[in-house]
């Protein structure tokens, strides 16, 4: 019930009124549109409207996979399973392993920690082009240093061969901190006592680490793993300010975002194809679904309640 | 004296073990200030250095670290103060509408004051997962006339969504007693909320609206899509066209960088522990 009173009758409503402006902003905003987007999928919708709005059944998804066309969609699909795969496994362990180095007590830890941090919040924008002034191909110290020690020269985001790895590069660069504080988070809630027994009963580092901190962080593992795995797959501001998607470096959420909304949406037609483009954002939703499910299979098993 | 006691054992285990971490702790030093620190040094170093010097020479060392010609350009040809004024807007009004609706939805749905309770709460986790709302909300926020005009991009980043999970977590951790005795004292809602839930939400204000702010200074595809404009750029947006602007001139682009890089830097110096702890908070109610 709810307690209080206000004016006299219907005090039943108020907490319908309190909750209903947050519900609308939320649900005209955001939750509507993201279901929308699954009804798109199977329209030809465009951006400028230039014909009537069809229903078109599942032609989006099987263009999509049509082999005549596939090429470049199939670079897309490879970069973003690449990406994810080298993302997650990369990022993961070096914030494991970082978080385990800045758990243990030494001077100037805090500032390490922030700094590692950092990147989060100054965003993918700015760390972009710090890389990017970086990696100046005419002299910058990246390039200078790979010249005098390699001898290879590379233009860096703008080299086919390479800049989808220096944007995988970036990203790990960007994000290994958020991971970090994640597993910090869980190593911190782990009773020291747990060690001093081991260390009574004379186990040593690895056996401490096989058996109390992973088992005790498997729940931080869980929620990086799949916070990295959602937020890789979704991934296409990275490439927006680095390589804008050219140099073969798409990804299936660039690809949707380049179909939609720049002028010239890949194969040569025009952009603004909302339609195909909502179709490959379901794609990537349902890659993120199975993803999410697995991660609860395999991992939440793993979890122990202290 | 045995010397091949457990204890002397556990002793020589315990040391090569120290041995092996301080050397992977000098070794994540030294990654750390190669990758990390020396970067924003270079970054400012590039920021200070003539644009000559940066042609002849662009790794050495600036040759007065008080030359802020740079700056100067970037604020006198490119409006950066209108820019910056924008961002704050636009975060400010952003900001204020979301943690006030948001901190009242979350005040009913923790205390289950609303039938089904747990379903809005999942109704608001669930857009962590749902498809990317991106081309709808195009679509709509166009046919509202509302594209490329600040008061679109506003209501399109008043997002209760992960704030929401989080300030249903602070609140049940305030007993429902203190709602009881209140109204037995003939306390009305509106000042139930106004002065006692309100006073005791600050340090869930605070995170949510650092976490918030980040979120809207950093969001480069909504500037990028629904603010067309050079007049009603944020910052970021701004940053993105000089790119193309300077090109290959670095000084003034690295200025501009750090310009836009600064207060974030310095809000994280200030709210380091309340920046990290939301951060954390966030991912791990998603």
């Amino acid at each position: 019930m709810y307690p209080f009173r206000f004016g006299k009758k219907r005090a039943y409503l108020i907490p319908y009124l309190i909750l209903l402006p947050a519900l609308l902003f939320y649900c005209i905003f955001h939750l509507f549109p993201s279901l929308v987007t699954v009804i798109f999928s199977f329209t030809n919708i465009t951006r400028t409207g230039y014909r009537p709005v069809e229903f078109i059944g599942l032609d989006n998804f099987i263009e999509f996979f049509r082999p005549a066309t596939f090429f470049e969609k199939g670079v897309a699909l490879k970069n973003s399973f690449l990406f994810t795969f080298l993302v997650v496994f990369i990022q993961t362990g070096l914030g494991l392993l970082f978080a385990i180095l800045l758990n243990k007590k030494w001077k100037t830890r805090s500032f390490f920690r922030a700094t590692l941090f950092l990147p989060v919040i100054m965003g993918i924008t700015v760390n972009a082009l710090i890389w990017k002034l970086m990696f100046y191909p005419m002299g910058g110290p990246v390039s200078s240093l790979l010249k005098s020690v390699f001898d290879i020269s590379s233009l860096f985001f703008r080299d086919p061969q390479t800049a989808f790895m220096w944007i995988i590069f970036l990203q790990i660069w960007t994000y290994t901190g958020f991971t970090c504080v994640i597993f910090l988070a869980g190593l911190q809630g782990i009773p020291n006592e747990y060690y001093e027994a081991a260390k009574v009963e004379g186990a040593d580092g690895w056996y401490q680490f096989r058996f109390i901190t992973f088992p005790l962080i498997a729940q931080a593992l869980t929620v990086n793993v799949l916070l990295a795995v959602i937020g890789a797959l979704r991934t296409y501001d990275t490439m927006l300010v680095t390589t804008n998607g050219l140099y073969n470096t798409s990804t299936m959420a660039f690809y949707m975002f380049r179909l939609a909304f720049m002028s010239e949406g890949g194969s040569g037609r025009a952009g603004g194809r909302l339609g195909f483009a909502s179709s490959v954002a379901t794609i990537l939703f349902v890659f993120i679904f199975l993803v999410a499910l697995i991660t609860q299979k395999f991992l939440r098993k793993r979890e122990v309640e202290l | 004296m045995n010397s091949t006691s457990p204890i002397g054992k556990q002793t020589i285990l315990k040391k090569k073990f120290i041995n092996a971490t301080t050397y992977l702790i000098i070794a994540f030093v030294i990654f750390m200030v190669i990758l990390y620190i020396f970067p924003l040094l270079y970054l400012i170093n590039i920021s200070l250095k003539t644009p000559k010097d940066f042609m002849m020479n662009p790794t050495s060392f600036t040759k007065s670290l008080i030359n802020i010609e740079n700056y100067i350009t970037v604020f006198e040809k490119n409006n950066f103060l209108l820019f910056f004024f924008n961002s704050i807007w636009y975060t400010f009004t952003a900001n204020i509408v979301t943690l006030s609706i948001t901190a009242l939805a979350a005040f009913v749905i923790s205390r289950k004051y609303v039938k089904f309770s747990n379903f809005f709460y999942i109704l608001f986790l669930m857009g962590i997962f749902l498809p990317d709302p991106l081309i709808p909300q195009f679509l709509l926020i166009r046919s509202l006339g509302l594209y490329n005009n600040p008061i679109g991009y506003i209501l399109l980043r008043t997002n209760p969504g992960i704030i929401m999970l989080l300030m249903v977590g602070y609140y049940k951790t305030i007993p429902k007693e203190f709602d009881e005795a209140a109204a037995l004292d003939g306390c009305g809602t509106v000042r139930y909320l106004w002065q006692i839930l309100l006073p005791m939400s600050k340090p869930i204000f605070a995170t949510s609206a650092i976490l918030f702010s980040i979120g809207i200074w950093n969001d480069i595809i909504g500037q990028v899509i629904f603010l067309t404009s050079p007049k009603y750029y944020p910052i970021l947006r701004a940053l993105f066209t000089f790119i193309g602007q300077y090109g290959n001139n670095w000084p003034p682009l690295a200025a501009a960088v750090f310009l836009v890089a600064l207060p974030v830097i310095v809000l994280f110096i200030f709210f380091q522990k309340h920046i990290i702890s939301s951060m954390v908070a966030s991912g791990l109610k998603g």
